[in-house]
């Protein structure tokens, strides 16, 4: 019989190939979600964190089977190949493949575990676990799963946002199944659009564009390079730092949560052809969205058209 | 006893480096070399690109500085239309905040470094119950550190959106366009992490600190709290003696009024861009090449920062301590006094009725070099950009780390490596290493 | 059904009748009753049909456009290459005025000269805004593929529809020696050229 005890959950972070932005965003975290995170879930070691263990013992201890643990957390991109990547002394090629079988889950945490992301494109042994941009042709073998049955977890962004990582890893641990999208994402945090909540959405709405940077009016999509409704994220309804968003403040989505945003260029404009997008709001045909917004456009609306300081409607 | 070879490969520092040290008979370190791994190509992957793409891509180098590679990107940027010919013009405005997001962003790494990184080491010399509050994960001092280093980046994300990783400055200007209560809630955070200064790091009212001029005023004055703490156990542990280097320091940028730009050899004297090389060497054992000024080594970051800037107070202990191990940590931790003190000056100076941006001409008419500077956490950061129509051609990056913790030249040490030699433990070494506050990824990037 | 599509047969009726006396007499010189005189329908029936003469007037310019946007749609999905569509777009547009002159007539003489009928519900693209939609996605693959300069729309969609409309003005007034069929290669040689990228020959 297994105990029926509720065992605090245990985490190892590791990194290849980062900058380490998503364990600073880990850190940015509210102290709520961050203080749950510490009593639900015991840290053995973090590079930026643990003080009192060598990585060197604790990964002894679960080759010789004395440690058991449940996260395997991976911050960067890795190898293909051996001798590439290091983390704590040790070849990342080895420590994923003496870990992978041990750990309940795995969880790519950042663009670069997830899909290579920058580093994967200066080498062509670079990679994600799972993925290479939106090749399955990762770290992994396609269709590997974790000793809990579910594949590597995506929490994709360069950075991932701190809530979506905690939140994951909480999830995970309180027994819930998380659904995931077909880039093994988190449907919780993936299946909206940067654009949902976006402060700007009325000017989306009515078609009123920015044509320049430095304002809190106008839609950045048509012109300022504005992934957000072509990007899945929950930036403008889970806050950065509590706070904001890019595009709340003026800066163009870029679609870092995406495969495709290293390969990507002209972050700062958008890609017209005969002054028409090429891409369009996801789910729409292009047809529908040019209807749409010439019918929004002939109309006007009175309060979003000059600045909004001034508007008094 | 036989020669020994020790290989410590770091936690507790940005990124995978590994120290090598190797050792007399009596266990006296007497070579000390400093490798990081996990090269990415970042150089290399802007090459061909279009030119605002650095603007997305270079903050990516580093996730604890990104805003500082953003800031060098776009001062390189807005060099390169003036070496054109062409006037940009920055607002006052704009100026402002953009040296408020990078200084929250310094604060932000100060404040983890020292309570994350630096106090850690410490209770490894001294497990007293008396430092209990340090331990990572329970110690209050730990939690409280983590709070604040991410209330004050949330400066970065209401002027911003985000942090890491924004780049919503841009040449011409920045993205966003504050409101006045935005700017009410940036100067309620400043406040109550300089609240958090004075209770829990220095121990007093930040007045009363900037007056100091020396060690034994500072211990006088202080109603205790974590740089006192600091100070006595590098006395206790003879930190005040060890982790000294050439004494050559260097500042490439301004941050009026606290940071001054210049280089000190034997005397001071101004920064020269053209006196900086990187070497053509490599070593056999790090894939960095080594930075020298006027072919000589130099160390940056808050302490040269310092003394570049003639303060009173670290003129007097580098005269009596020189650059060892507690001044260099000390200038580190006042860094955040002097910095955030002004940090609320720069919010009120800022007139909103200025422009955020001011589109400047396309891009694509851009050819040449240019240089972008700028003071990150760690020091001085410089890029170097080469662009044909738009496009980038070459992009070099110097950063702090590669002069702190750069290899050695036929002439020279890198820095760190000769802080270390002469030490007689492996953990003063990793203590003394961490002093410089290492980023590896910045390093190899 | 039948009963829809009888009804539906009844309003192109109106249409085609009503354009007609609209382009020859105007639109304020036409009444309901002309209208309905010419269908052979009584006045009370009209209203049936259409509760006004504006709505009427908007109806024939929407039903217009969506004839020509499907023409154009049906060449954009075509498979042949941007110049031949644009070929095709030229013929087709000539063989519609040619079909159909008095839907031409109609936008020329009511739709352009009358714009206080149309200022509510038909402003702007409001009331064409299928042929314009047909038109900025055919723009939008042509300059996507290569085929065509990257410019703003504007231009380019009056390189389309001014020489059309030129055309179509001319043969009105007599003065087109030979028929506008004969044009068409020309013309669509001429926008070709016009809109194609400089790689393009």
């Amino acid at each position: 019989m297994e105990s029926l005890e509720i065992r605090r959950k245990s985490l190892i972070w590791i990194s290849g190939l980062t900058c380490n932005g998503n364990s600073h965003s880990f850190l940015s975290s509210t102290s709520l979600s961050f203080n749950t995170f510490l009593n639900s879930v015991n840290i053995l070691f973090h590079p930026a964190l643990t003080y009192d263990r060598e990585f060197k013992d604790i990964y002894e201890d679960i080759l010789e089977g004395r440690l058991k643990f449940d996260f395997l957390v991976v911050e960067g991109a890795v190898s293909k190949e051996k001798g590439k990547v290091y983390f704590q002394g040790f070849d990342v090629y080895e420590i994923l493949e003496n870990l992978k079988n041990v750990a309940e889950y795995i969880i790519a945490v950042g663009n670069c575990a997830s899909f290579g992301n920058f580093p994967a494109l200066y080498s062509e042994d670079v990679v994600g676990l799972n993925f290479r941009f939106d090749q399955k042709s990762g770290f992994f073998d396609v269709g590997f799963t974790t000793k809990s049955g579910m594949p590597v977890i995506n929490v994709s962004g360069c950075p991932a946002h701190p809530e979506w990582i905690i939140k994951t890893i909480l999830s995970l641990s309180y027994g819930y199944n998380l659904k995931l999208d077909s880039l093994q994402r988190p449907k919780d945090f993936y299946m909206y659009l940067t654009h949902d909540g976006c402060t700007r959405n009325q000017y989306f709405e009515w078609k009123v564009e920015a044509e320049e940077f430095g304002t809190k009016e106008g839609c950045l999509f048509y012109y300022l390079g504005c992934r957000g409704p072509l990007t899945h994220s929950t930036c403008n309804k889970i806050l950065w730092n509590d706070k904001s968003s890019k595009t709340r403040a003026g800066m163009p989505c870029i679609g870092c949560t995406e495969f495709d945003f290293p390969l990507r260029s002209k972050y700062f404009e958008t890609k017209l052809n005969i002054g028409i997008p090429e891409e369009v709001p996801l789910g729409v045909s292009k047809r529908a969205y040019i209807m749409l917004s010439g019918v929004a456009k002939t109309f006007t609306n009175h309060r979003l058209k000059g600045k909004l300081e001034e508007a008094d409607q | 006893m036989k020669k020994q070879i020790s290989n410590l490969s770091l936690n507790r520092v940005e990124g995978e480096v590994e120290l090598k040290l190797q050792k007399d008979k009596s266990g006296v370190i007497e070579d000390a070399f400093i490798t990081a791994h996990n090269f990415r190509g970042f150089e290399y992957i802007l090459k061909g690109k279009e030119l605002l793409d650095a603007l997305v891509i270079t903050p990516r180098i580093c996730g604890i500085c990104g805003h500082s590679h953003l800031t060098a990107t776009v001062n390189a940027m807005e060099n390169l239309y003036r070496e054109n010919g062409f006037n940009i013009e920055i607002t006052q405005k704009v100026k402002m905040i953009r040296q408020l997001t990078q200084c929250s962003e310094i604060i932000q790494n100060h404040i983890k470094w020292f309570y994350l990184f630096v106090m850690p080491d410490f209770l490894k010399l001294d497990s007293s119950e008396k430092y209990v509050e340090y331990r990572p994960f329970t110690g209050k001092y730990w939690k409280n550190a983590l709070n604040i280093s991410s209330d004050i980046v949330k400066i970065i994300a209401i002027l911003g959106g985000q942090w890491p990783h924004t780049s919503y400055s841009l040449p011409g200007g920045i993205t966003s366009d504050p409101l006045k209560t935005d700017l009410v809630e940036a100067l309620s955070i400043v406040d109550s992490t300089l609240k958090f200064v004075e209770s829990n790091i220095i121990g007093m009212d930040v007045e009363s600190y900037l007056s100091i001029t020396d060690y034994r005023e500072f211990m006088n004055k202080t109603s205790g709290g974590s740089l006192k703490d600091f100070i006595e156990l590098s006395f206790k542990n003879g930190m005040e003696k060890i982790g000294k280097s050439y004494g050559h320091f260097i500042t490439v940028s301004n941050v009026y009024p606290c940071i001054q730009e210049a280089v000190i050899k034997k005397k001071r004297c101004k920064f020269n861009i053209k006196k900086v090389k990187e070497l053509k060497e490599s070593s056999s054992y790090s894939i960095v090449q080594p930075v020298r000024y006027d072919g000589l080594p130099m160390e940056t970051g808050p302490l040269a920062r310092r003394l570049t800037s003639n303060t009173e107070l670290f003129v007097n202990l580098n005269s009596v301590f020189s650059d060892s191990y507690l001044v260099r940590v000390w200038a580190r931790v006042d860094e955040i006094v002097r910095i955030l003190v002004n940090m609320k000056d720069w919010i009120l100076k800022i007139n909103l009725s200025e422009k955020s941006y001011i589109k400047p001409k396309d891009y694509k008419l851009l050819s040449g070099e240019s240089f972008g500077l700028t003071e990150a956490a760690r020091g001085s950061l410089i890029h170097k950009i080469e662009v044909y129509k738009g496009k980038i051609l070459d992009y070099n990056i110097i950063t702090p780390t590669i002069w702190n913790l750069g290899p050695r030249c036929k002439n020279f040490k890198g820095v760190a490596e000769k802080a270390i030699i002469g030490l007689d433990s492996d953990l003063k070494a990793q203590m003394v290493l961490r002093s410089f506050d290492v980023c590896s990824v910045c390093l190899v990037h | 059904m039948v009963r829809k599509l009888l009804k539906e047969k009844k309003r192109e009726e109106i249409v085609k009748v009503a354009s007609k006396l609209f382009s020859e007499r105007g639109f304020y010189n036409t009444t309901i009753p002309d209208i309905a005189q010419a269908v052979g329908m009584s006045v009370g029936n009209f209203y049936n049909y259409f509760e006004s003469k504006e709505e009427l007037a908007k109806y024939i310019m929407q039903y217009s456009s969506s004839i020509l946007g499907e023409e154009i749609r049906k060449i954009s999905q075509m498979d042949i290459s941007t110049k031949e569509k644009i070929f095709l777009i030229v013929r087709r547009f000539i063989e519609i005025a040619q079909e159909r002159p008095e839907l031409i007539d109609y936008f020329l003489r009511i739709f352009l000269s009358n714009r206080e009928v149309f200022s509510e519900g038909c402003e702007g693209f409001l009331c064409v805004g299928e042929v314009v939609t047909e038109l900025m996605l055919f723009l939008e693959e042509g300059a996507r593929k290569g085929d065509l300069r990257q410019q703003d729309f504007f231009p380019a969609f009056v390189t389309i529809m001014g020489p059309l409309g030129g055309l179509v003005f001319l043969k009105g007034e007599g003065i087109l020696p030979k028929n506008p069929i004969e044009y068409a290669d020309e013309i669509g040689e001429n926008i070709w050229r016009a809109l194609k990228s400089d790689e393009k020959v």
